[in-house]
């Protein structure tokens, strides 16, 4: 039975984490998961382990920990199942951001090449550009070395910034190099 | 060893944010102020993350997807989460419907159960649960479309496995870097 400050923690967990563990997922695993159905599942999970999610220091990070599970245990209940692009584009949909840092053909890009690297090198882009997390929880979540994050990282970056300089140049010499802005 | 290389350690520190740009080395900012390519590689990969932060980063949170949130939470049972691999192996099992993990589960039974017929050198003895797990570790190494980081959490399920078996003399034959390939039935 949960408590009324259980009920409290974990909504306030939900409002918080909600958001941050659905975008780990979808750029992490994309189509290969249901997000939302993951992102519930994980909750439902903390909830029947309330003890655990209260013992534990970093809610964030014991999160993001079942979530990944899930995930890893979902591949290998249904390994071809696919979102549909049509659910993926709804999905999309929640995020327009009001200002527009970068414009929306650039940041196609970018999430194409993202979504290109190999799993081991995301997930961690994706945990530190859009869970937050510092290197050295990366490493505890992960287990691994805080070298070894570190370096996967810039082995990442690196051919992230390699290519969309390609995309750039084979597809629009002119602008090669120069961030453009829609107008 | 080139100036580069021997910056590039704090560079790439730098570039990350896990070293303070503001207190670097006088030998980096030596580096950097005459190195034009170290200096745009820090350059580039700054703006390329902040570009990234802005397009990975997490939505608003929607209403409707707080709603189905909440309706799990009022809605499904509780249960302990993975509290074993063998609660787990032992929920998953009716739905699993690779054939591939199936031959594999059947094949690693009749490997290492102790069963009358079944004749092996020497049979690691395994419990239903300690069976189930390896059997399970062991599926995950051989679906299709496998990933690195599916890969690389069945082998630490491997290695722990190992570990705990051979903390009761145990010793599972093979390890997680083995060339993995199906254990065999002993008999037709
Ligand atoms: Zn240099």
């Amino acid at each position: 039975m949960l408590t009324s400050a259980d009920r409290e923690l974990l909504d306030g967990l939900v409002r918080e984490m909600g958001p941050r563990l659905a975008g780990y997922l979808r750029h992490s695993f994309g189509r290969r998961v249901d997000v939302d159905e993951v992102v519930a599942e994980t909750f439902c999970r903390a909830a029947g382990n309330i003890a655990a999610l209260r013992r534990a220091e970093r809610k964030d990070l014991y999160l993001l920990r079942v979530a990944r599970n899930l995930c890893l245990d979902s591949f290998r209940r249904k390994p071809v199942e696919l979102v549909s692009d049509e659910r993926l584009e709804a999905a999309r949909g929640d995020d327009d951001a009001p200002e527009m840092m970068v414009d929306e053909e650039r940041r196609t890009a970018l999430l194409a090449a993202v979504a290109e690297l190999p799993d081991s090198q995301r997930e961690i882009v994706v945990l530190r550009m859009s869970a937050g997390l510092t290197f050295e929880e990366i490493a505890d979540l992960l287990k691994m070395p805080l070298g070894t994050a570190l370096s996967r990282m810039h082995v990442a970056v690196q051919r992230l910034r390699e290519r969309l300089l390609n995309d750039e140049e084979s597809q629009k010499p002119r602008r090669a190099g120069v961030r453009t802005k829609s107008v | 060893m080139t100036a580069c290389e021997r910056v590039s350690g704090e560079l790439v520190r730098v570039m990350y944010g896990e070293a303070d740009a503001a207190s670097m080395s006088p030998e980096l900012a030596a580096h950097l102020s005459g190195c034009e390519r170290c200096a745009a590689g820090l350059r580039e990969t700054r703006g390329l993350l902040d570009e990234l932060e802005t397009a990975l980063r997490p939505p608003a949170a929607s209403e409707s997807a707080l709603r189905r949130i909440r309706a799990a939470l009022d809605s499904r049972p509780r249960s302990i989460p993975i509290a074993g691999a063998a609660r787990k192996f032992a929920i998953l099992r009716p739905v699993w419907s690779m054939a591939a993990a199936a031959l594999l589960l059947l094949a690693w039974r009749a490997s290492v159960w102790p069963v009358a017929e079944i004749s092996t050198p020497a049979p690691v003895v395994l419990n239903t649960a300690e069976s189930a797990a390896v059997a399970e570790a062991l599926a995950m190494l051989y679906v299709e479309d496998s990933s690195d980081v599916r890969l690389e959490y069945a082998a630490e399920r491997i290695d722990s496995l190992r570990e705990q078996l051979g903390e009761s003399g145990r010793a599972l034959p093979w390890t997680a870097d083995d060339d993995w390939d199906l254990p065999r039935p002993t008999s037709g």
